[in-house]
């Protein structure tokens, strides 16, 4: 039951390899580049998603997580294509103020890949999506979600427009799903020609923006193989697909509620993760959009068996942890029993082989941690 | 013309783990272009969506700092060394 970890973190990524789940060695690639996301492909072979205010966005690929190669293409936008002015604030910083005045739209992050169909999606900010049919080699875009009809609507969240969020049908290869904070969460059925908003249930977090889009949507999991149904986690609460997101219900009962900067009163939190063989689901609650940290410092991850009602894990987790867990940083690693793990803001890796129940920190002292997947192997 | 370029540390990887890369041109903005045409990874770094070399790449070429904008125009000779760096941020 081995197992390895790419952990995305500012100066590179943790290759955390265990054989029996217990015991885990730690190396480090890709020293110097900020690591933000990493997918595995249906042939093996691991990519990883980089960024650099200095020197751009680029994705390398290895087939032993030991010797990466960078590739020669990665997702770019077109030189006409046009930029929205108020992600551009937020990311100017990383511009030294120059560059995005221009008004064009670029790739300043991978948020998230996703393999599917034989094919590679990329997540990205300025929010887009783009897709590979061979093995990265070259990107397209997907002009009907790039050039979605609702974008000029979009804001960013705190971190930017970034999508961040890739599901698909196994089942059906024109189903996919895309998340964006804060433009909502959106399905395509006609693969990728044309997306539909999939929010109907979730209030938005921007007051300005139609009813249909404006959501801020942290994370949301699906198993491709039950694809209709969907957990999400929201600014706003944690909430449940039946019907492929056409409809949506809170499901809190069991998380810790608090106030948000504007006075509702929801869960709060980033990663929301799946574990296929039991259908349990995961998330970290944090203590409202002020605070960011676990409520009175005890790190606890909550999980729901019956994807009703949630309970708390705390059983090798610290009482004195003020950081964030982000929104990509936990993973499932769909072995039998489920092996879940997630990172925090403060460079520690935790890690259980009981779908929860204990866990123990298998790495600290890394960087903020980014981005966590995990690899059966 | 062959010009050696010197690359940053986080780059030389890209080109597997070279200190200095030899490239041609008679401008400092000839010779990344010939770099980024015969090393397509590297291209990715050096320039933007926009086909303008990253702003802020800073070239030191004969003792000078060269920036991004002024690369084009910034003459070159045979045998000449090139350092392709960045912007100095932080305290």
């Amino acid at each position: 039951m081995s197992v390895a970890l790419v952990v995305g973190t500012p100066k590179g990524a943790a290759i955390m390899t265990s054989k029996d789940r217990k015991t885990w060695t730690q190396d480090f690639v890709l020293q110097g580049w900020p690591v933000t996301a990493s997918v595995r492909d249906d042939k093996g072979r691991v990519y990883a998603a980089v960024n650099s205010p200095n020197y751009g966005v680029a994705l390398f690929a290895s087939d032993d997580l030991k010797e990466w190669k960078q590739l020669e293409s990665a997702p770019r936008y077109a030189p006409e294509d046009r930029g929205n002015p108020e992600h551009h604030r937020i990311v100017s910083q990383l511009d030294f103020g120059g560059l995005l005045k221009g008004g064009g739209r670029f790739v300043d992050q991978i948020w998230t890949l996703h393999a599917a169909h034989g094919a590679l999606y990329a997540g990205v900010s300025e929010a887009g999506l783009f897709m590979s049919r061979d093995r990265g080699q070259s990107w397209q875009p997907v002009k009907g979600f790039n050039e979605h009809p609702s974008r000029s609507t979009w804001v960013p969240g705190f971190g930017g427009l970034g999508a961040h969020t890739i599901l698909s049908d196994a089942k059906n290869p024109n189903r996919m799903w895309v998340g964006i904070s804060a433009a909502g969460f959106f399905r395509t059925d006609d693969g990728g020609k044309t997306w539909e908003p999939k929010n109907k249930g979730v209030n938005p977090a921007v007051d300005a923006a139609p009813a249909t889009t404006g959501q801020c949507v942290h994370h949301v999991a699906n198993d491709p193989e039950r694809a209709s149904t969907l957990f999400r986690q929201e600014h706003r609460g944690v909430h449940r697909s039946d019907d492929g997101g056409d409809t949506w219900r809170v499901l809190e009962d069991g998380l810790p509620v608090g106030e948000l900067s504007d006075g509702h009163r929801c869960s709060f939190g980033f990663p929301i993760v799946l574990d296929r063989k039991s259908g349990f689901a995961f998330v970290v609650p944090l203590d409202g959009d002020n605070f960011r940290f676990p409520r009175g410092g005890q790190l606890a991850v909550y999980r729901t068996k019956d994807g009703e009602r949630w309970h708390a894990l705390r059983n090798g987790l610290p009482a004195n942890s003020y950081s964030a867990v982000l929104r990509g940083s936990m993973a499932a690693d769909q072995l039998d029993p489920g092996g879940i793990y997630f990172g925090n803001a403060s460079g520690s890796i935790f890690a259980s082989n009981d779908l929860g129940e204990s866990w123990q920190e298998i790495a600290r002292g890394l960087p903020r941690i980014y981005s966590v997947e995990a690899y059966a192997t | 013309m062959s010009v050696h370029v010197q690359l940053p540390p986080i780059l030389r990887p890209v080109m597997g783990g070279a200190r200095v890369v030899e490239s041609e041109g008679n401008s400092i903005g000839a010779v990344v272009a010939h770099l980024a045409k015969t090393h397509p990874a590297i291209g990715l770094h050096l320039f933007d969506e926009t086909g303008a070399i990253r702003r802020n790449i800073v070239f030191l070429h004969a003792g000078q700092a060269i920036r991004a904008s002024e690369a084009k125009d910034r003459r070159v000779s045979d045998g000449d060394e090139i350092v392709l760096t960045n912007a100095l941020a932080g305290g």
